[in-house]
């Protein structure tokens, strides 16, 4: 089946016209020697390669953001919603495992109760992904985690970047097909089948790291306690980094923003290799240990998110790798438990 | 807008204070027809704020079987149990609940109850307590067996004697070595020590169980030893939450959310746990 095709230079110029629309524009763009995705930029500065430091989650659940606002009268209060600040948003861009990282996270926002601030801004997101014909970074892992450098979850429309500097789009939902006659417009050609799967191919032949994960979860069920905990986890720093800019961490802490007699409450980031995090007024901490904070995230994300959701808590986008201060590489830990497992151990 | 975050406005009716530390309050609800229709079940929780300080978790102590308010019991620690503690009857506070699974209660029926709780844990289990004095006819012999570190750390004393005074109620009060007054009438020792002693029955009952850590460790043996089994025996688990709605990530014994499919646990539930609180 062909595929419309237009030129990787008109992106920019598709995603000048969704903001003429009014639509706030998400992209990776670069800051000194790095890629960050940021908003409000000039579609014009868009980068297509790189790994950007930050994931697309601050765009759907920010690292602080008013939920409510409460006003004292004298010794009466008054409570007002704060409607979310989600404007209609496009992702363009995006790297596959965090646009992936969206219906991943989803079920947790509506687990009985429905997260309004998350639904929200979901519903006024349109992402456009860009497949990786090259990993991006080598802590790269997506394929372990069973997605792809050209997986579509979570995506409105996929982008293939085949030969010639041209882009093949295939546009995947309703939301994804409205935008169709606007890349239409700059059409420059169709794309084959066959050069999609050159794409697939060589995005999946760069990663570095290829290793299956299957086992990890019945390894995880059995060795709650395992001398692996302390032997790869007691130079963790406990600095929350790899939470911060995982795509799909999402534990967060609720604080009162005071002034005179107003203010709001607030929704922030928050991160489970914190001591503070699960501390109990009595002075017992159930996780008193940096060793047991961090076997707490692994078995968040390869353990009790697949259970409660059915799917892993993780993308594979390797920055939880590439930027913890100490080396210490969420890849190579569950590489090592499968290996375990693998050996019966 | 429905926003999960968004609490019901309740008013401070009735305050006391139990001990020098801990203070129990009655609520009603701001919106009369909130009140009419709230209802909750014993081992429910809620959240707590005093706006422009904060949100904290505790349970409801008040039994569902007395309508139209909400009663909490908590011991000034933190920033938001602080400045909780020093608002006023009439003044206006914040609640969101009730969140949590409960007490079975309708699955006591025809047996004999047996409450064992410790310090500030005596507020959970005075819902369960209320709620089956309440249904009196309904369960066979009530058993209290309520420890604290000293004299001045019991709290709800007044409603003490009125368990003492009810022919229908075996009420054990006790305090830790050391902790006692000159004119206490109570025993003196610690609580898996003291329901050694007092030796309820296991027959046909059921216990809850209710305190630290360390009582709960050293009490869960003894109610073995009795003979109670471990689909008898329920608890709480009190960690540490801050949305009550499973999503905010800290209150999980390995797979098990506390705020969702607990607080409430039997004693076999528990043993099944990874030891992770």
């Amino acid at each position: 089946m062909p595929y419309l095709a237009i030129d990787v230079d008109d992106l920019p110029k598709v995603a000048e016209e969704l903001a003429a629309r009014g639509t706030r524009l998400v992209m990776p763009v670069r800051e000194g020697a790095d890629v960050f995705y940021r908003q409000g930029v000039t579609p014009s500065e868009m980068v297509f390669s790189g790994l950007p430091k930050n994931s697309i989650k601050e765009f759907l659940f920010p690292k602080s953001e008013r939920i409510l606002r409460y006003r004292y009268v004298g010794n009466e209060v008054a409570l007002e919603d704060v409607l979310p600040e989600a404007e209609e948003t496009a992702i363009v861009c995006a790297r596959p495992c965090d646009a992936a990282s969206i219906p991943v996270v989803a079920p947790l926002w509506n687990w009985d109760y429905e997260d309004v601030f998350f639904n929200m801004r979901r519903a006024r997101t349109i992402v456009i992904t860009l497949a990786c014909a090259q990993a991006p970074d080598e802590a790269c892992f997506c394929t372990s985690v069973g997605l792809a450098p050209h997986s579509d979850k979570g995506s409105d429309v996929l982008l293939y970047p085949v030969c010639e500097g041209r882009l093949a789009c295939c546009f995947l939902t309703d939301a994804g097909k409205g935008l169709e006659p606007l890349f239409a417009r700059y059409k420059k050609g169709e794309a084959g089948d066959d050069e999609i799967e050159a794409v697939k191919r060589s995005g999946e032949a760069s990663l570095a790291h290829r290793r299956r994960l299957d086992k990890v979860r019945a390894w995880l069920e059995a060795h709650f306690e395992d001398p692996l905990w302390e032997q790869k986890a007691s130079r963790c720093i406990g600095c929350g980094t790899c939470t911060f800019v995982c795509p799909t961490c999402h534990c967060f802490d609720i604080q009162d923003e005071s002034g005179f007699d107003t203010g709001y409450r607030r929704k922030n980031w928050d991160a489970c290799q914190f001591s503070l995090f699960t501390l109990h007024t009595s002075g017992h901490n159930p996780r008193d240990t940096q060793p047991k904070r961090y076997r707490q995230r692994i078995y968040h994300k390869y353990a009790i998110y697949p259970e409660k959701f059915g799917t892993v808590l993780c993308t594979g986008c390797g920055r939880c790798v590439a930027y913890c201060p100490v080396n210490l590489s969420l890849y190579d830990v569950v590489a090592a438990i499968q290996e375990r497992a693998e050996k019966g151990e | 807008m429905n926003n999960i975050y968004k609490p019901y406005l309740v008013r401070i009716e009735e305050k006391t204070k139990e001990t020098y530390d801990t203070t129990s309050m009655k609520l009603t609800f701001v919106d009369e027809s909130v009140g009419e229709t709230f209802t909750f079940r014993a081992g429910n929780f809620g959240e707590y704020s005093v706006f422009g300080e904060g949100e904290s978790t505790f349970c409801i102590a008040s039994s569902p079987t007395r309508k139209g308010y909400i009663e909490c019991c908590f011991r000034a620690v933190g920033r938001v149990t602080r400045s909780l503690a020093e608002k006023e009857v009439g003044d206006v506070i914040g609640f969101r609940g009730p969140y949590g699974n409960d007490f079975p209660i309708e699955s006591f029926f025809g047996k004999n109850v047996v409450f064992i709780a410790g310090g500030i844990a005596l507020p959970p289990v005075r819902s369960v307590i209320w709620n089956v004095l309440d249904l009196r006819d309904k369960f066979e012999e009530v058993t209290i067996v309520y420890g604290a570190r000293s004299v001045a750390d019991l709290v709800y004393k007044k409603e003490l004697l009125l368990w003492e005074q009810r022919p229908d109620v075996t009420l054990v009060t006790t305090v830790d070595p050391g902790g006692e007054t000159p004119d206490w009438k109570g025993r003196i020792g610690f609580v898996p020590n003291v329901l050694k002693e007092v030796a309820p029955k296991a027959a046909n009952s059921v216990a809850v169980l209710c305190g630290p850590p360390i009582m709960i460790k050293f009490t869960l043996p003894v109610l073995k030893e009795l003979g109670f089994g471990e689909e008898d025996v329920w608890t709480t688990l009190e960690n540490r939450m801050k949305c009550g709605l499973g999503k905010c990530g800290r209150c999980n014994v390995g797979k098990v959310y506390v705020c969702k499919e607990g607080p409430v646990f039997t004693a076999a539930q528990i043993a099944k746990m990874p030891n992770d609180f």
